[in-house]
């Protein structure tokens, strides 16, 4: 049986062939440990660390690419970005899509004292910047949002947030978890602070991978501190970017395909590759809303959302609806909640949970119609 | 503090109950 995968949102795959290139390459013939000693291989090994950082620079239109440091995924780039500059008495504004990655730390960091307000989005995941303005306190230090849920798609108005925050001097932080590598970013024009990613999705690398861009003046404490193969000689964690965040061996084979996936991307284009998913979410949407008996949830159009279609078919369990899928048609979705228990919340499906079937590049106009066809008959069969 | 509880503080209406039909929070493993 052919293997349809929908779950793109989870991690992209299959990945590039140059991604798995890159990958065996380092493993097999290069190794090293980049930063520690002056050794052949020791440079080698730094300079992928050192050209994955100048892509995504590139990507990002990130002037100083040394203030990117990588991390193992979105979570921690995260954790370092919340945890690393909100403190006691200060108030920090999201949305109410936001992932457990946000949501999570941000509960440990109530407790300590940090005030949350999570601002409510439209069932369909859509936010009026005007309520996020009318969040702000004296003491919010930080406006931190998703780019694209992951739950709808729903892209999230970062142009209008980032102006928003940066007339008032609060700190932007962007999760582009589902985002980057499908959507423009550019920290300068969008007035983003920090910005968070991962490496497995739509930048198409390997897990493991991730990263933080913070912008150069902005002071952040590190989550975790010891050897960066600098500045050896003094006890204290060393206050430049990237050695600040990045402590310990890196994964220097997953960003080796980290950058295979990035120069994959860029060789494409974003317009390319966001013209080809949102033909495809248009496609996926116009077939599951004929279909009787199937609920969709988020935005009407493909336009407003990336490619991320969660339904429910009504009076059967969306872990059922998944599980028939896999095992009868071979297509891989994802169930449940998404560890995104507030964007269920937001758009009403805290309680049963939803199937969310997720594009990528690699998704044909087959598969599509495959996945339409699944779910007419599942329908048919249980509606 | 319960999800639900939270989204409602937050003002967020579409929110549903998170306990039913025997599905407990943290207790469901396909979430």
């Amino acid at each position: 049986m052919r293997v349809i995968y929908l779950d793109n949102a989870a991690t992209s795959y299959p990945k590039p062939e140059s991604v798995y290139e890159a990958v065996d390459r380092f493993n097999r013939y290069q190794g090293g440990n980049p930063g520690r000693g002056a050794s052949s291989k020791t440079l080698a090994a730094g300079s992928v660390l050192m050209e994955a950082r100048e892509a995504l620079a590139k990507l990002f239109n990130v002037k100083e690419s040394s203030h990117i440091a990588f991390t193992l995924n979105v979570t921690e780039a995260l954790n370092v970005g919340l945890k690393g500059i909100l403190e006691p008495g200060d108030h920090v504004i999201t949305t109410s899509m936001e992932h457990n990655a946000v949501a999570r730390p941000l509960h440990v960091l109530r407790k300590k004292g940090v005030e949350w307000t999570a601002v409510p989005c439209h069932p369909d995941g859509s936010l009026d910047p005007e309520e996020v303005k009318k969040a702000i306190q004296p003491n919010t230090r930080m406006i931190c949002v998703l780019h694209a849920s992951n739950l709808t798609g729903t892209i999230m108005p970062i142009d209008e947030l980032g102006r928003i925050a940066k007339n008032n001097g609060i700190i932007f932080l962007v999760d582009s978890a589902q985002t980057a590598g499908v959507l423009s970013i550019d920290v300068e024009a969008q007035n983003i602070d920090i910005l968070c990613f991962t490496g497995h999705k739509a930048l198409l690398g390997p897990q493991g991978t991730g990263g933080i861009y913070v912008r150069p003046g902005l002071l952040i404490t590190p989550l975790k501190e010891g050897g960066t193969g600098s500045k050896s000689e003094f006890l204290e964690q060393p206050e430049m970017m990237p050695d600040l965040l990045e402590s310990g061996t890196p994964n220097t084979p997953g960003t080796a395909g980290l950058l295979a996936g990035v120069n994959f991307v860029m060789s494409q284009g974003l317009e390319r590759i966001r013209e080809h998913e949102q033909k495809l979410t248009e496609m996926l949407i116009s077939g599951l809303k004929e279909i009787p008996g199937v609920e969709l949830y988020g935005p009407e159009h493909a336009a407003s959302r990336t490619a991320v279609v969660p339904f429910n078919i009504e009076n059967v369990d969306c872990g059922e609806v998944s599980l028939i899928l896999d095992q009868k048609y071979g297509i891989v979705t994802r169930s449940g909640l998404h560890c995104a228990p507030l964007a269920h919340g937001t758009v009403g499906t805290l309680k049963k949970g939803a199937v969310r079937m997720s594009l990528g590049y690699f998704t044909s106009v087959d598969d599509v119609e495959t996945a339409i066809k699944a779910v007419y008959e599942i329908a048919r069969e249980r509606y | 503090m319960e999800i639900q509880e939270f989204l409602r503080v937050q003002g967020v209406s579409a929110v549903c109950g998170l306990v039913a039909a025997g599905q407990e929070e943290g207790k469901d493993r396909t979430r």
